[in-house]
């Protein structure tokens, strides 16, 4: 597969990279390198589901002279438009402090899962057409 | 020589306990450690897996009411991965020198599976987040630039003042 391009005139993008430079100098370093993972394979990052047919991806990106890891730094998110072999960057936030499911809705959800009544196992003793 | 034998047997039958024991611990040990590469291995291998089906899978098709459930399962089990990595670092104390190569290197890549979960489990859940969502489609609606305009990125990258 030859590589992608790669877009990076979105709105939105280029707002956070002029903070995220402000914020780190040498974070476009971190972000070259980053890109050019993603050129050769756009799965690397981590599929946001629920965005209707559209391919959506996440990557972390630490920044390595500050000593930051990926876990405490960027997160990159970027459409992936396979038909036209483009990638769009949308957004590159520095999410140091990101948690998983909020504790309250994990409560929420293994309340509703709790609530739901377990559905009857297959009868195998029914009878036979 | 009847009351040498009375002395030697003994001492003789001792011996060969001891080196009986020796043996038991030692064959005990390495079932043990055995157990141990087994298990680490399976579960590697089972995070992999789930690893390359959440990457490499088309999720075009998941449904909102299955997002929830799936965030939830997910964040539980990076937590829950998390909270054995002291187990996994205090294994490699008491393995024998014969299995820690590979006990270190399924280490390894038990830590390089677990970021990549953690890495999905924050996409699902952002999924769950209907502001981050809604954010995300206007970046989508607003982002026009037809392929055919895209430049080459190195040279956009490189334009960006530092």
């Amino acid at each position: 597969m030859p590589p992608l391009k790669i877009d990076l005139t979105a709105r939105t993008f280029s707002r956070d990279l002029a903070d995220a430079i402000k914020r780190h100098r040498s974070v476009k370093a971190d972000l070259e390198s980053a890109l050019e993972s993603l050129e050769k394979d756009p799965t690397i990052g981590a599929w946001i589901p629920g965005l209707g047919g559209e391919e959506v991806r996440k990557l972390r990106i630490g920044v390595k002279k500050d000593g930051i890891g990926k876990s405490k730094g960027y997160r990159l998110i970027y459409k992936v438009d396979r038909k036209n072999s483009v990638i769009t960057l949308l957004f590159f936030h520095f999410k140091p402090d990101l948690a998983l499911v909020p504790t309250k809705e994990i409560a929420e959800v293994l309340k509703s899962l709790n609530a739901t009544p377990p559905s009857p196992a297959p009868d195998s003793s029914g009878p036979v057409n | 020589m009847a009351e040498v034998a009375t002395y030697t047997l003994p001492v003789y039958e001792a011996v060969v306990c001891g080196l009986e024991l020796t043996r038991l611990q030692e064959e005990e040990t390495k079932q043990r450690d055995l157990e141990l590469l087994r298990s680490s291995i399976n579960l590697e291998e089972k995070m992999r897996t789930a690893v390359e089906t959440f990457q490499k899978g088309d999720l075009s098709r998941i449904s909102k009411s299955d997002i929830d459930p799936i965030a939830v399962a997910l964040a539980t089990l990076v937590s829950t991965i998390r909270l054995t990595e002291p187990w996994f670092r205090d294994s490699l104390k008491i393995i024998s020198a014969a299995c820690l190569p590979t006990q270190k290197d399924v280490i390894a890549r038990i830590q390089r599976d677990t970021e990549c979960l953690e890495e999905i489990a924050e996409a699902w859940c952002m999924a769950t987040d209907e502001s981050c969502i809604s954010e995300i489609r206007e970046a989508i609606r607003t982002a026009t630039t037809k392929a055919e305009d895209v430049k080459p990125w190195r040279e956009v990258l490189a334009s960006v003042k530092d």
